[in-house]
């Protein structure tokens, strides 16, 4: 016989309290974080392999992947602004310098619920598009895993040691394509069998580009509008109606 | 991982919170969107073999207690939950 909250359970019980306390620790921080900026620069659980992708562990790194150049966080934050590394591109993982030596050694999973885009539209009378925000789900999926590299980082005035990543985009599915009409981007969002395949140490350059490519079709995502202000709502993913709006068409 | 997700509302102290509910183990495990600090909790068998509601993790049973009996009255009432 056990306790657990001071009340006396089974032993069976207890165990699976025990079991269900792990699952909500690993995924409370991400649950209360439904709304998270990259240009928060905070930090993000992630995947990482482990016994060469064997078994997996999830931690938590820095969303903004460190070029291995930098010597400290301050250089970081002076020379943040001439160029954003939050993603890395797919298409040239293996042929750009900063990213190829992640992609071929250091792959991780990137854990969401949904994510946040805007579709530009022009509505009658408008003198300029105006952007509105959609919510990007997979349907009955609570959480999916997009593609990700990750790179550590040691602050050599502090001693600070952190991992940071970059989520993989691709080009942008027939669904994104609607939403995300400025960039024609999308994260690479892979199923379990391919993210599995995408944290082994023994994958081929010519199978990290493939999945580095992969685009989630467009029948395997939804999305709906929500309100201009859900950065500061309780209820961020809430549908939320513009009547000017054209419909998305799946 | 964490499935089957419904959602309803509940008034606590005078203020409607959100609650999620998660399939775990297979049994229901509900997250209340508290201002403060979130709170999630389950109902468990004791030694008496009567149901009590539970934090996960352990150290707010009180408040389990009175949120769980709030969660009984909505999930007693005859509707079904939306569904997503």
């Amino acid at each position: 016989m056990c306790y657990y909250n001071g009340i006396r359970v089974l032993h069976s019980e207890y165990i699976r309290l025990k079991s269900l306390e792990r699952v909500v620790q690993t995924l409370r921080t991400q649950l209360q974080r439904s709304i998270q900026s990259g240009f928060a620069y905070a930090d993000w659980p992630i995947i990482l392999p482990i016994n060469k992708g064997a078994d997996f562990q999830i931690d938590f790194a820095h969303w903004e992947f460190i070029a291995p150049w930098y010597h400290t966080f301050n250089e970081l934050e002076e020379n943040r602004k001439k160029f954003n590394t939050l993603n890395a591109r797919g298409e040239s993982l293996l042929t750009g310098k900063l990213f190829k030596d992640a992609a071929l050694k250091r792959r991780c999973l990137v854990l969401s619920s949904g994510f946040y885009e805007w579709r530009h539209f022009k509505p009658a009378g408008a003198k300029k598009p105006i952007a509105y925000p959609y919510y990007i789900s997979l349907p009955k999926q609570e959480y999916f895993f997009m593609a990700g590299i990750y790179q550590p980082f040691t602050d050599r005035e502090t001693g600070e040691t952190i991992n940071s990543f970059a989520i993989v985009t691709t080009t942008a599915n027939s669904l994104m394509q609607q939403i995300h009409n400025t960039q024609m981007r999308m994260p690479v969002i892979l199923p379990e069998d391919l993210a599995w395949d995408w944290i082994q140490a023994d994958l081929s350059p010519a199978r990290i580009e493939e999945l580095a490519k992969y685009m989630l079709p467009a029948n395997q995502m939804q999305a709906h509008t929500i309100h201009k202000d859900f950065r500061s709502s309780q209820l961020p993913e809430e549908h939320y109606h513009y009547a000017e709006l054209p419909p998305l068409s799946y | 991982m964490m499935n089957s997700k419904q959602n309803f509302q509940i008034t606590f102290i005078g203020q409607s919170f959100h609650v999620d509910v998660f399939m775990e183990t297979g049994k229901p495990v509900y997250f209340v969107h508290l201002s403060g600090e979130p709170l999630f909790l389950t109902q468990t068998k004791g030694e008496d073999g009567k149901l009590f509601w539970t934090s996960v993790p352990e150290g707010r049973q009180a408040l389990a207690a009175e949120i769980g009996a709030l969660i009984e009255k909505v999930l007693d009432k005859p509707k079904v939950p939306q569904l997503f």
